[in-house]
This record gives structure tokens, C-alpha cells and sequence, in this order.
């Protein structure tokens, strides 16, 4: 009896094990993603391995950077992998891991060049410049909201420059009433929209260049450049009057209910708040929390205002990337596919998304969402020239660490050196 | 009939492969990990361990736990002495104690969550929607971010106003399974003890602290080992109510953020050794303790 309850006990232990190690099937391409990405990429990709008959299956897991690298070091990294943070690349060669892109015959250098703009390139590379991941899609973070309703009803104009910027704030608070909201909250992450404010502060005011040497390291924290664009920032955070419940409320309000306060409350003649600053995503939970939202109606954007007329090209987002740690036929030709104009406008078309894509045109067969097509138009027409968000690429221990609780810290007041002074150590101690 | 020697090894064979699969090789490779670097392919000596108790982040840290140890674990065990005595002398004892009770059934984070609507903040002049505030204002006072506030409230800077309403709502959770646990102690005590003590003249006070006190000393220690051991890996209320911002960082949420934010192995080791010596001497103790009194 003893013995055949062991025996049973050893046979189910032995069968959760195989389960839990057993690949789903030998020839499956298995995705893996964040953020939601694999599951919009199952929607995008569906009809095409379909018809070329590639089986693979696709999923999302929480906090993607890490359960990938785990994967690898325990020896069982999926085929691809789709993540939001182009830091994750550089982990992953540092784990002997990930399939160069050109150099294992999934591309030619040509071929990319082709489809992709060098600073596209330049995001999936790694510090040694070999293409290890490719840019997807892109959502535009140079955005601030408003109310177009309420522009006209007090007769406020959009700015287009920093300094028309500070005159409209000036001018609303002068009126009596608030011009910015500002909402931090995001449980562990919070901070992270100030840190997008400040990167795009230093994009327009400095530049690409100096912009890609601050997110390498190479400019600090506490150079007088970078804490011009954190003073600036912090300027409209902390400037009395200036956010709608000031400090305490834009640390305390998740960032997802950041638009709320540009509809007017019941009865009320003015709104809350005037203008945000968020990415182009945000404008789903504006939808989901506030009743009759529609888009170039009640809600719209506008570009980050210039600072430099210089860099007034210049726009600032995020995105997601799809990379390679093992190579078969089959994940070639998904990674091949993803490439391509049509899987980027179907991957693109799920959340407001930009292709990346050079010939994908911006029209409304590619974007039928006006904010998409607006979005896109700002991203990928004309001169414009395009940067990642630089928190995604420092190391995470500043990237997704201190620079966002050095946000929280500075918006309640602390004070502006010490803490530049802090991010430069952390830096420095994450790089060595 | 004689058993070969090797005859309980073979029984137990099973539960040690068990132990040491689940206990002994993990410990065992995070003790080595925590000499290694971030992606633990070179040994690095002390290095971080000396970051550890160099670094004023996570002496914080250190001192949040701290506070947490001497708040959270007095608090529980204090309430839920003083309910289970308290109440034992009323007629609504099982409703009360029910209540009183099930916050335990409730997962931590979904306290957090409830909590974290209780605390909830407003700007002045807005409607309240968490009730404290709401409180607060309809008393005339100004609504203050409880989460989020980090006024001083012991003369070491890291205990904050934030911290204590963090420890409330885990207090809040536990005291529960306290009370419970000495209610159980009391009942058992025979009631003819403390009559006689009563008719020789003794007062309840004297009762309490030469008679209940000393014949529950073992449930008391077990609770204290295991509400100390529990406050050093506290993890789901800070993580759902503040994320570790604002200074209400804990020592295991320090290990969850260096290995999945940050991915640094070596650190998150380290760290992780650091809490198991922590708790050692409290296991140690309860052990030891049990061992006396031939419990074990």
C-alpha cells in the first residue's frame, strides 16, 4: 500500500515535471512578448503562418526583460522574443545569448537598409553595432493633449514653442485657472511619465546627438544641459498653480486617469486641467474612464513645442522590438515576415501604432485611426527625426530604477543636485 | 527482526531528494550566487555585500524592517492577546471574533487594494473619495496623502506617517490569526486557576500578568517568532499599495526589483543572504525553544 502510493506519488511528480519542461510541439515557434505585444502580433501574423504553415504560439508574460534572460541562462530561451525595451538586447549578449540578425542570413545588410532608417537600425543593435533586433512598430510620445473645446471656449491657442508654452500656462493660471495635469502613479513604475517630459525637455532642446550621449552615459546627469531640461520640467510640475493638485496629486494619481481633468465636471464651466503630456496610448484609457470621448472633438494633440528651432524635427517615443535567440526555418521566416510593410501596418493597427517600416505610406489605407495617422505623420514624415524613449535604453537600474523615483522625489520638492548627483553614481555603478 | 542500516535512509529518501531539491540546492546556489556578479559568471568577493551596507537606499530599507519587526509584531501580537482575553468575557464573543477573524481570508493584496481605496487621495477642494479623507475633511482638516506622506514620525527620518499606515492595514490582516491563537491558549487554561486566585484576592490585572500571561508563553513565542520571521519578508501590501516608492521599501521587494527590474543576480543574493540571517536566530530560538519543552 505504502509502496503503490510512493510509486503513484513519483509517477504524478514525474508527469508535472515532463509537462512543465515538454516543448509543445518540436517545430513550434514559440514568441514571446510584453506589454500585450505577442497577443497583438497573433493577430497580425495569424493569416500568414497560416498559409506558409509555420506553427508557432505566441504569449505574453509580465516584466518579459527578465523571464527572457532567465530562460536563456536555464538553458530554454524562446525562438523570438518582442519586447519594448531596447536595453534588453545588450543583456542578452552579455548572456552569450541572441542570433545576429545579418550575420546568420536572416537579412542583408542591403535588405535592411532598405527598409529601415539608420536610427531605426540603431535600436536593435547592440553596444558593438550588430543588428540583433529589429523596430516593429512605434507608438509617438512628443505629444501633449488638450481639449479642443475648451481651447476655443477661452480662446487659448496651441503653442508651438516652449516659451508660448510657459505664456499659455501663465496666461490660464492668470485666468483663474489650472493649465496642466499631471498623473505619476503606476504602482512600481511610477514615475516614468515625468521621465518621458524630461527626455523629450533634452531631445528639443539639445538634440539627437547630445540626447543619444546622455542615454549612453557619455553626457551626465548633472551636466548643465541635462538640468536645464530637468529644471524646466520641474518648472511645470512644481510652479505654484501651475498642475491641478499640484505635487501630492501627480504623485498620488495613476497615470492612466492623467486626461480626466481637460472634461469639464457636470455644471461646471471650466475643466480642471487644460493639457497633458502623454504618449499616444493614452488616449484608450481617456475612452474607457470618461463618457463621449471623440477624437479631434473633445480631445486632440499637438506636437512637443520647439525649444531649439534647430531640433523642432525631432519627436520622441516608444515602440517595440522582435528579436532572435534561436534560428530555425521557421522563426526565420517570421522574423523575415515581421519586416514586411503588411505584417508592420496589421501589427501597427491594434493600439494607435506606427510602422516602422520605410515603405509603409501614411494614408488611410495604413492608418485608418486618425490618431494613428497623426501620430505617424509626426514619427515617420517629412525630415523628422526619431529617438526611443532613452529611459528603455539606459541600464534599468537607472532607466527603470532611480530616474523614475528621482522623478517622484524632485515633484515633491526635493532638491535638484544631490539627486542628479545620484543618478550619474547609480550610472556609473550599473554600467561597471 | 534486524533492518539493515541502509533500510531508513531509503524510506526517507524521498523527503530529503524533496528538501533538498526545494531547499537545499536553492539556498545552496544563492549563497554562491551572492559572491558573483549581475549575471553570476565571475566571483567578486564581498562586493556586494559591501555595496549592501554601504548603500543609504538600502539601509533604508534595513530600517523600514526594522520598524516593521518592532510595529507590525507588537501590534499583532498585542491586539490579539488583549481581544482574545477581552473578549472571552462577553456574550457577543463569536460575532465579534468572526469579524475580527476575516481579514485573513482576504489575500494580502486584496487588503492592500481595499486599503489603498481607504487612503485614497484628493486634491483640497475635490470629492473625497477615500473614506479617511473624506473623514478628515468633513472634520474641516486638510486631506493628506496617507500612502504617499512622509512626514517623520520616530526620530529616525525612514519611519514616516507612510510606513505606519502600511503596517496598519497588515496589522489590520493578522491580528486575526493572533487572536485566534491565544483565544485557543486561554480556553484551554482551566478557569478554576484563576477563581481561586480570585477568591485569595487577587485583581484581574495580577491575574492576567502572574496567571494568563505566564501559561501562554509558548503560543505567545510561537506567534512572536512567526509574526518577526513574517515582517522580514513582508512583500504584497508594500508592493500593491506604494510599489517600495516613497520610502516604504522592504527588504524582499528589494530582491523581487534587483532581480526583475534591475537583473542583477549577485545583488538580489546577497540581499536575500542577508534576510535569512535575520531571521536565523528567531528559528533558532523557536527551535530550541520547542526542544525544551519537548513539544518537538
Amino acid at each position: 500500500m505504502q509502496f503503490k502510493r510512493f510509486v503513484s506519488f513519483g509517477l504524478a511528480l514525474a508527469l508535472m515535471v515532463g509537462l512543465a519542461v515538454t516543448p509543445i510541439a518540436q517545430d513550434t515557434v514559440q514568441v514571446l512578448g510584453g506589454f500585450n505585444a505577442a497577443e497583438n502580433y497573433d493577430q497580425a501574423v495569424a493569416d500568414f503562418a497560416d498559409a506558409a504553415q509555420i506553427n508557432y504560439s505566441a504569449s505574453d508574460v509580465e516584466s518579459l526583460g527578465s523571464v527572457v534572460v532567465q530562460r536563456v541562462r536555464a538553458g530554454n530561451p524562446p525562438d523570438l522574443y518582442v519586447t519594448p525595451q531596447p536595453g534588453l538586447i545588450s543583456n542578452l549578449v552579455a548572456n552569450d545569448a541572441g542570433v545576429p540578425l545579418v550575420e546568420s542570413g536572416v537579412f542583408s545588410q542591403e535588405e535592411l537598409n532598405n527598409k529601415f532608417s539608420e536610427a531605426e537600425l540603431a535600436l536593435g543593435q547592440s553596444a558593438d553595432g550588430t543588428q540583433h533586433a529589429l523596430p516593429i512598430r512605434s507608438s509617438l510620445k512628443s505629444a501633449i493633449w488638450y481639449n479642443p473645446k475648451m481651447f476655443d471656449k477661452f480662446g487659448y491657442e496651441i503653442p508651438k514653442t516652449w516659451d508660448e508654452l510657459i505664456a499659455l500656462s501663465d496666461q490660464i493660471v492668470a485666468d483663474g485657472m489650472t493649465p496642466w495635469c499631471h498623473a505619476l502613479e503606476s504602482g512600481s513604475a511610477s514615475g516614468w511619465p515625468g521621465t518621458d517630459f524630461i527626455e523629450d525637455i533634452v531631445l528639443h532642446k539639445e538634440g539627437p546627438k547630445v540626447y543619444d550621449k546622455w542615454v549612453n552615459g557619455e553626457v551626465n546627469f548633472s551636466d548643465p544641459r541635462i538640468k536645464e531640461a530637468f529644471q524646466m520640467y520641474l518648472n511645470v510640475v512644481r510652479t505654484e498653480g501651475y498642475t491641478f493638485g499640484g505635487p501630492t496629486n501627480a504623485v498620488s494619481t495613476p497615470f492612466g486617469e492623467v486626461g480626466n481633468g481637460i472634461f469639464p465636471d457636470e455644471g461646471e464651466e471650466a475643466p480642471n486641467c487644460f493639457m497633458f503630456k502623454q504618449a499616444t496610448f493614452i488616449l484608450s484609457f481617456v475612452k474607457d474612464n470618461n463618457e463621449g470621448v471623440k477624437f479631434g472633438e473633445n480631445i486632440d494633440f499637438f506636437d512637443f513645442p520647439t525649444i531649439n528651432p534647430e531640433y523642432s524635427n525631432t519627436v520622441m517615443g516608444a515602440g517595440v522590438l522582435m528579436g532572435m535567440l534561436n534560428q530555425s526555418e521557421g522563426s526565420t521566416e517570421l522574423m523575415r515576415y515581421a519586416a514586411t510593410p503588411e505584417f508592420q501596418v496589421d501589427f501597427a493597427k491594434t493600439n494607435n501604432n506606427v510602422a516602422r517600416n520605410n515603405n509603409v505610406k501614411i494614408n488611410e489605407e495604413n492608418y485608418p485611426n486618425p490618431v494613428a495617422r497623426q501620430a505617424a505623420q509626426s514619427i515617420e514624415g517629412g525630415d523628422a527625426v526619431f529617438r526611443f524613449d532613452g529611459s528603455d535604453s539606459m541600464p534599468t537600474q537607472v532607466g527603470s530604477g532611480s530616474f523614475w523615483t528621482a522623478i517622484l522625489d524632485l515633484v515633491q520638492g526635493a532638491e535638484l543636485e544631490p539627486v542628479l548627483k545620484k543618478l550619474d553614481e547609480d550610472f556609473e555603478a550599473a554600467t561597471q | 527482526m534486524r533492518i539493515r542500516p541502509w533500510v531508513p535512509w531509503l524510506y526517507m529518501a524521498p523527503a530529503l531528494l524533496l528538501m533538498g531539491l526545494y531547499l537545499v540546492y536553492p539556498m545552496a546556489t544563492n549563497f554562491v550566487y551572492s559572491f558573483m556578479d549581475r549575471y553570476s559568471k565571475e566571483f567578486v568577493g564581498l562586493a556586494n555585500y559591501v555595496w549592501f551596507f554601504n548603500n543609504p537606499d538600502t539601509l533604508e530599507t534595513l530600517y523600514n524592517n526594522v520598524l516593521w519587526l518592532i510595529l507590525f509584531v507588537f501590534g499583532v501580537v498585542f491586539l490579539g492577546l488583549a481581544i482574545a482575553v477581552l473578549l472571552d468575557r462577553v456574550p457577543y464573543e463569536k460575532v465579534s471574533k468572526a469579524l475580527i477573524f476575516m481579514p485573513m481570508g482576504i489575500a494580502a493584496v486584496g487588503g492592500g487594494i481595499a486599503w489603498k481605496f481607504v487612503y485614497a487621495y484628493a486634491p483640497k477642494g475635490e470629492e473625497q473619495v477615500g473614506l479617511l479623507n473624506a473623514i478628515v475633511t468633513s472634520l474641516g482638516g486638510d486631506p493628506i496623502a496617507w500612502t504617499i506622506n512622509q512626514m517623520s514620525v520616530f526620530p529616525i527620518p525612514s519611519w514616516s506617517l507612510n510606513d505606519i499606515m502600511i503596517i496598519i492595514v497588515a496589522v489590520w490582516i493578522w491580528t486575526g490569526f493572533s487572536m485566534v491563537y491565544c483565544s485557543a491558549s486561554y480556553k484551554s487554561q482551566p478557569r478554576e486557576l484563576r477563581e481561586s486566585a480570585r477568591i485569595d484576592g487577587a485583581n484581574e490585572w495580577q491575574i492576567f500578568w502572574r496567571i494568563t500571561i505566564p501559561m501562554m508563553r509558548i503560543p505567545l513565542t510561537t506567534i512572536t517568532v512567526a509574526m518577526v520571521t513574517f515582517a522580514l519578508k513582508l512583500f504584497d501590501e508594500v508592493y500593491v499599495m506604494t510599489g517600495g516608492n516613497f520610502g516604504t521599501e522592504l527588504l524582499a521587494l528589494d530582491i523581487y526589483e534587483y532581480i526583475w527590474t534591475f537583473q542583477h543576480w549577485g545583488r538580489a543574493s546577497a540581499i536575500a543572504v542577508v534576510l535569512l540571517i535575520a531571521v536565523l536566530p528567531f528559528i533558532i530560538y523557536n527551535i530550541w525553544d520547542y526542544r525544551r519543552r519537548g513539544v518537538i
